[in-house]
């Protein structure tokens, strides 16, 4: 029964404060009065998605030829809290391109534009839990109106899991960037040990041979997808 | 291996908009069973400005309170799930039906009710509140519990549409202790 479904409380400092330090935008968003969660069949159930083409795992292919930039592959698997592959999980990524411009009518600043590249991809994870995109390491942008804050290079990844309740929206950087000791957003998560885990890890073999680096990460979802006993 | 949930980060102002189809916030098609609703409202910040480019989503259940892909009854033209992006003026807007009392899980029903994950650039993790259907007269354990302001809060107001639809409305208040209640994980 959905119900049986164990959640462990959330470390403390595992998860960013809705108020944080340095992001200005984040006191007028921060939400008021707070309760406890709720564990109902509302939360433990959610859609389930189609497959969308494999060619939108493939961000680099472009109609003139490859993408400018770094090439990687990055395998992300997705599992819950017990290390169990969730397969029909469905993840979107955005990004920037290599000069750190993405292709959205809000990015209004001046940088190069890749026609070969497309800011954004698609997946559904296999059997593995897993999702391989084929893209570029994105470059670092300066945040609008601020004193010279730059974000460091990053991918946006959003998941659809098991249930409502194991959505979640993250991003994911780069090991040894200089800019992420500085960024606000992901110094926002409190625990170094939960931002580390935010931090994709190199695996060459992964990568294509002397074509594209080989990146993993590991997108782990709220809650235990335990198959569901129905009664 | 117990693992740690990934920490969240602002989903930020580039969500692509090539992600959204034009049945996201179509959450019940025309054939659907039931009353059939716009959902609809707008998200707004501290200073009740408009919050654009926020991502909102909603989980329901069918007419009947039979979620999709849980109970094999439920009714096929409900997805249960549709997702919206609010425009320049915050505005949000989806097709639906308005749920039945849903199982709790337990062996209590819940007061008709739509799920609603709120994302936008500055929430440093989504918000998740619920938006009750109005007139609910089933006994619910946790709704019953609130203040009649809180409740109120997160009722929608109704009001008639087009072609026989129903409206309700509903504003998701951020930045404010007095604004939408949420749940905290």
């Amino acid at each position: 029964m959905a119900s049986d479904r164990i959640y462990n409380p959330l470390p403390e400092g595992s998860q960013p404060k809705y108020k944080t330090a340095g992001y200005r935008r984040t006191d007028t968003l921060a939400p008021g009065a707070q309760m406890p969660p709720l564990r109902t069949l509302t939360e433990h159930t959610g859609p389930a998605f189609q497959a969308p083409p494999p060619v939108e795992q493939n961000l680099v292919a472009g109609t003139e030829g490859l993408a400018i930039g770094q090439l990687m592959r990055l395998v992300i698997r997705v599992v819950d809290e017990d290390d169990r592959p969730q397969p029909g999980a469905l993840i979107e990524l955005w990004q920037a391109n290599a000069s750190g411009k993405y292709q959205h009518p809000v990015d209004q600043r001046v940088a190069p534009i890749d026609g070969n590249f497309r800011s954004w991809g698609r997946g559904l994870a296999d059997e593995n839990g897993e999702v391989v995109f084929l893209t570029i390491r994105p470059g670092a942008y300066p945040v609008p109106n601020t004193d010279g804050w730059w974000r460091p290079p990053h991918i946006h990844i959003s998941a659809y899991g098991h249930s409502f309740v194991s959505r979640i929206v993250t991003q994911v950087y780069f090991p040894g960037d200089p800019l992420n000791d500085l960024d606000a957003i992901l110094q926002g998560v409190p625990d170094a040990k939960a931002r580390d885990r935010l931090i994709l890890q190199p695996d060459p073999s992964v990568g294509l041979h002397e074509e594209a680096l080989g990146f993993r990460f590991d997108m782990v979802l709220r809650g235990r997808a335990a198959t569901p006993v129905e009664n | 291996m117990a693992r740690i949930p990934t920490a969240s980060q602002t989903l930020g102002p580039f969500f692509s908009y090539e992600f959204m189809r034009d049945d996201d916030p179509v959450i019940a098609s025309a054939k659907a069973a039931g009353q059939h609703a716009v959902l609809k409202g707008r998200l707004l910040d501290k200073n009740g400005g408009p919050v654009r480019e926020g991502l909102i989503e909603i989980w329901q259940a069918d007419a009947e309170g039979r979620y999709p892909g849980h109970d094999p009854a439920a009714d096929p033209e409900v997805r249960g799930f549709g997702r919206c992006l609010t425009d320049i003026d915050g505005n949000f807007a989806f097709q639906t039906v308005i749920p039945g009392a849903s199982p709790s899980g337990g062996n209590s029903l819940q007061a008709q009710h739509f799920a609603v994950n709120v994302f936008a650039s500055g929430l440093m993790k989504h918000v998740s509140t619920r938006i009750y259907a109005p007139d609910s007269d089933v006994p619910d354990a946790f709704l019953d519990g609130l203040s009649e302001d809180v409740q109120a809060m997160m009722r929608a107001e109704a009001s008639n549409g087009a072609d026989g639809k129903v409206v309700l409305e509903a504003v998701i208040r951020l930045g404010d202790e007095r604004g939408t209640p949420s749940f905290d994980d």
